[in-house]
């Protein structure tokens, strides 16, 4: 395939045809527009992995990659991961070493010669939350360390202020980062936040606004369809929250294998029920943007809502504080999506498939009220109402 | 004369870890270690005031690595304290309401969780510093290999892939499958499911049969090395875990897979556990909290850098009062299946002695520890008598260990699921909240003893405190810091010098984060208070 990849279309194609398939068809326009940066960066793209508040959950994410894996992408793209403390895998040699050791000499600290001294970063990509909290009897920020600069320790907050500053693209990868997660959670002693309120916080602008991928952790597949779209020169179409509309727009309710029971008003009543919509017991697939049903996870082979019991919400940028929780609350019977209101349904008029969706909604609040799931299964519609949005 | 050498941040572990190794220059060996804990996130503050049942899927988070086990301990903690499951009063057994096939898919996600962490550390966190067990040249001939991409791409990646898919089918997606719920797990077994999950078991157990018996051989050919350092105290502690569903009692008084039990040197046989003798020491750890015995029960978080000479954001549990390795080998050694092992070898090589090779464990002992347990969870096709000890052969195969063990064949993953009843329930919906309550999830993690303890007080979590395997092992005064001394440190001025060092520390696959989650813990109760 030669076809040129147009700057709007790349993201929207991996949605449609998964990353492996946008990354195969188009590895020489990839390798082309790589190659062109890398010229200009010396030959390869310096990536930097940051492991900030976090519990590397979305490292091992990233070895789930499927089509290309991590290894093909990281070949394919041109990344040098110059520090990615878990892996550390482009030295193979002793990597703490590397990473720590006779540290008056910057260039064998990788970290800190692309903080503080003049190593190349093109990518920054961060892992877990920026704490800016000051532990008691201490400094800003020494919730966090990593490593010794000029004998002092070096926290993640300024390590995060002086890469990002530095990068060309600072990528938020997993809900910590993207909107400070658990960590960030009420009852948070750290004063962890997320990358951008970290940045804010500092005055640190970024070439590019930041780029969120939520979610616990962030899924692989997208992180990678990410990077190469950046790497490409493509800056991703984000919405207010920073996040790629290509993977956050829909909602797992729209896409949920469930949806035909919900649709029927099969609602179900235990969490072993193998097919019924899960809404009453506390499902956050309602108020969740995310392409999880579409593309789903570990190599396609499932995800939360399809094994069951639910969507924990882990992609909500509130989570895990409410709406997301309690988590075995159901959410309000008003739900965003086509930006319906269920209450409104029966005065406004509505068109398509939006109508399909409100007349079910509406059933299903009504069953809900005589205290029975809708048995009625007459008339399910025939294709799903998301199908049709936009 | 001593110099300092400070390796900051440690990479391929979990976490941040920074130590600080004394290099005594007479003798060219460590003399003393700091290790230091540098994240600090205190979970357990965040989970209080919420729905129990919720502490599960923020707490999972604890640890990206071994999240299956953070979650479904503290599923337990709330099933216990919902009198849906309780100990007997030696902890050697289990009573549970939940059906028999949630407890075996429990199981099933727990064990190949620990497969794929296992596999993760050997190949690809300790791998590097082993030259990845010459792994390339062994291979070379028969598969298409140039270097440690090649290697990755066709062994390491997908055998843990595997693994990880497997827990998929039964928890949604990974990392945090947050499938399992108080009640039980909701997946149904059906044929499909099973079948699925077989084929996963079986195309990692076709590449572990490649890999494990190279890793094994490199390993024991070192032994002499090995062998000889990262001794630590020698006292072993298992929290235990699988309990088995599918005796005549069925979930009424279940048996454990994994026996609970602590190795008090110089004692080499198990006595049981108690976990009202755990206490935890934070005079060397950054929180504010008077010098004494600090233990789990009323807490107030007070994080403070300013206490002297506290170093290390990680706090120091301690067993009747003194330190205890935990992880593979410690259990193996309660359960008694790494010192039978070491018969079966000595009876093949008897001018060889036995494992564990050293009684305050080693770096070869903990490594091969987990390579035991990987073959034991997968179970083994290969038959080629190839396995060696010392570089002598023991004209014994994987398949053969597995019968000198009394494993079986097919690795205890297919044994829980051969335990399924198709068209059973898999749930029970009798979980209700106690209102008021204590509950206790024992459980071993791949790094080893993990416990989670909630007290409910209104129905909400008034109190919750998560003991995690690493903050046994990387406690200040911990196994971690005792086994790095007199480790032999080269002279050559090269980062080579501390390849030693690096066997040691990475023997014990650290998981930072899992052990720095907690707040500070001050009040009343010293001990333990048993639900």
């Amino acid at each position: 395939m030669g076809a040129e990849l147009t700057r709007r279309d790349f993201l929207k194609l991996c949605a449609l045809l998964g990353v492996g398939a946008v990354v195969t068809l188009y590895s020489s326009d990839i390798k082309r527009v790589v190659g062109q940066v890398a010229e200009q960066g010396g030959g390869k793209i310096h990536l930097i992995w940051l492991n900030l508040a976090s519990d590397t959950g979305c490292t091992i994410s990233m070895l789930q990659a499927s089509n290309p894996d991590l290894i093909e992408a990281v070949e394919n793209l041109g990344i040098s991961a110059d520090f990615w403390k878990a892996l550390m895998t482009p030295d193979y040699d002793l990597g703490w070493v590397t990473a720590g050791y006779h540290q008056e000499d910057l260039s064998q600290v990788p970290l800190f010669n692309a903080a503080f001294g003049d190593a190349p970063v093109d990518v920054l990509v961060v892992e877990g939350a920026p704490q800016i909290g000051t532990p008691q009897g201490s400094t800003q920020g020494y919730f966090c360390t990593t490593g010794k600069y000029n004998g002092s320790p070096v926290t993640g907050y300024d390590l995060l202020q002086k890469l990002a500053a530095k990068a060309s693209y600072v990528v938020a990868v997993g809900q910590c980062s993207s909107f400070g997660g658990i960590p960030a959670a009420s009852g948070n002693l750290t004063g962890a936040v997320s990358v951008n309120d970290a940045l804010k916080q500092a005055s640190v602008s970024t070439k590019h606004p930041v780029i969120n991928i939520p979610g616990c952790p962030a899924n692989p597949d997208w992180t990678l369809v990410t990077l190469a779209t950046v790497l490409q020169g493509i800056d991703p179409d984000l919405d207010d929250q920073g996040r790629p509309k290509a993977f956050f727009t829909s909602y797992i309710h729209d896409n949920c294998p469930r949806r035909d029971a919900y649709n029927r008003g099969q609602m179900a009543k235990t969490f072993d029920d193998p097919v019924g919509c899960f809404w009453d017991l506390g499902c956050k697939g309602p108020i969740t943007q995310s392409s999880c049903a579409k593309t789903k996870w570990n190599g396609g082979t499932g995800f939360c809502t399809l094994a069951g019991p639910m969507c924990w919400g882990c992609m909500h940028p509130n989570f895990p504080d409410p709406p997301t929780s309690g988590f075995y609350a159901p959410v309000a019977d008003t739900p965003t999506i086509l930006g319906v209101n269920v209450d409104e349904v029966g005065e406004v008029a509505i068109a398509g498939t939006a109508g399909i969706l409100a007349v079910h909604a509406i059933r299903r609040s009504l069953s809900k009220k005589e205290g029975e799931p809708e048995k009625e299964r007459s008339t399910p519609p025939s294709e799903p109402p998301s199908e049709a949005k936009q | 004369m001593t110099r300092t050498v400070i390796i900051d941040p440690v990479t391929r572990i979990e976490g941040e870890l920074s130590l600080e190794l004394s290099v005594d220059e007479t003798s060219n060996t460590v003399s003393s270690a700091k290790a230091t804990g540098t994240l600090f996130r205190g979970f357990e503050n965040i989970v209080l005031n919420r729905d129990p049942r919720d502490a599960a899927p923020i707490l999972s988070a604890i640890c990206g690595v071994c999240y299956c086990d953070h979650h479904v301990a503290s599923v337990r903690a709330v099933e216990n304290a919902a009198g849906m499951t309780s100990y007997s009063s030696d902890y050697s057994t289990e009573m549970t309401s939940i059906p028999a096939n949630a407890v075996l898919a429990r199981n099933l996600v727990l064990g190949a969780d620990w497969a794929y962490s296992h596999m993760v550390h050997i190949l690809a966190l300790a791998g590097p510093d082993y030259y990845l067990y010459d792994l390339i040249d062994a291979l070379k001939p028969a598969y298409s290999l140039s270097g440690y991409a090649d290697l990755l791409r066709q062994f390491i990646i997908p055998a843990q892939q595997y693994m990880n898919q497997a827990i998929t089918l039964w928890g949604g997606k990974t990392p945090h499958p947050r499938a399992t719920v108080p009640g039980g797990n909701p997946v149904r077994p059906t044929t499909e499911v099973i079948e699925q999950t077989r084929a996963k078991i079986s195309q990692a157990r076709a590449l572990t049969d490649i890999v494990v018996p190279i890793v094994w051989n490199y390993l024991t050919a070192r032994v002499g090395q090995l062998g000889t350092i990262g001794h630590g105290p020698g006292n072993f502690i298992s929290m235990g875990g699988y309990p088995d569903p599918t005796t005549s009692s069925g979930t009424d008084n279940m048996p454990l897979l994994i026996p609970r039990g602590v190795i008090t040197y110089p004692g080499t046989s198990p006595s049981s556990f108690d976990p009202t003798n755990i206490t935890e020491n934070t005079s060397l750890s950054w929180y504010n909290q008077p010098q004494s015995e600090a233990v789990i029960g009323e807490t107030t978080p007070i994080p403070d850098m300013s206490s002297s000479p506290a170093y290390t954001w990680t706090k120091a549990p301690k067993y009747n009062g003194v330190a205890y390795e935990t992880g593979a080998l410690a259990r193996e050694c309660v359960s008694g299946i790494y010192p039978k092992l070491g018969g079966i070898i000595h009876g093949a090589v008897p001018e060889v002695a036995g494992l564990p090779y050293s009684p305050y464990g080693s770096a070869f002992d903990r490594m091969a520890a987990e390579a035991v347990e990987l073959l034991a969870l997968l179970g083994s096709a290969n038959t080629t008598p190839n396995l060696q000890f010392l570089s002598q052969p023991l004209n014994m195969s994987p398949v053969d260990v597995l019968q000198g063990l009394g494993l079986p064949q097919s690795g205890l993953l297919e044994s829980w699921l051969d335990g399924m009843q198709v068209g059973q329930p898999s749930y029970s919906s009798n979980y209700r909240n106690p209102g008021n309550a204590e509950g206790m999830g024992l459980w071993e993690a791949p790094r080893g003893s993990l416990l989670h303890w909630i007290r409910i007080g209104n129905s909400k979590v008034a109190n919750y405190q998560v003991l995690a395997p690493t903050t046994w092992n990387a406690a200040p005064g911990g196994p971690l810091e005792t086994s790095l001394v007199g480790t032999p440190v080269g002279q050559t001025g090269k980062n080579d010098d501390f390849r030693p060092a690096a066997y040691v520390v990475r023997s014990f696959n650290l998981c930072m984060a899992c052990a720095i989650h907690a707040i500070d813990v001050r009040g009343n109760d010293r001990y333990v208070r048993v639900g």
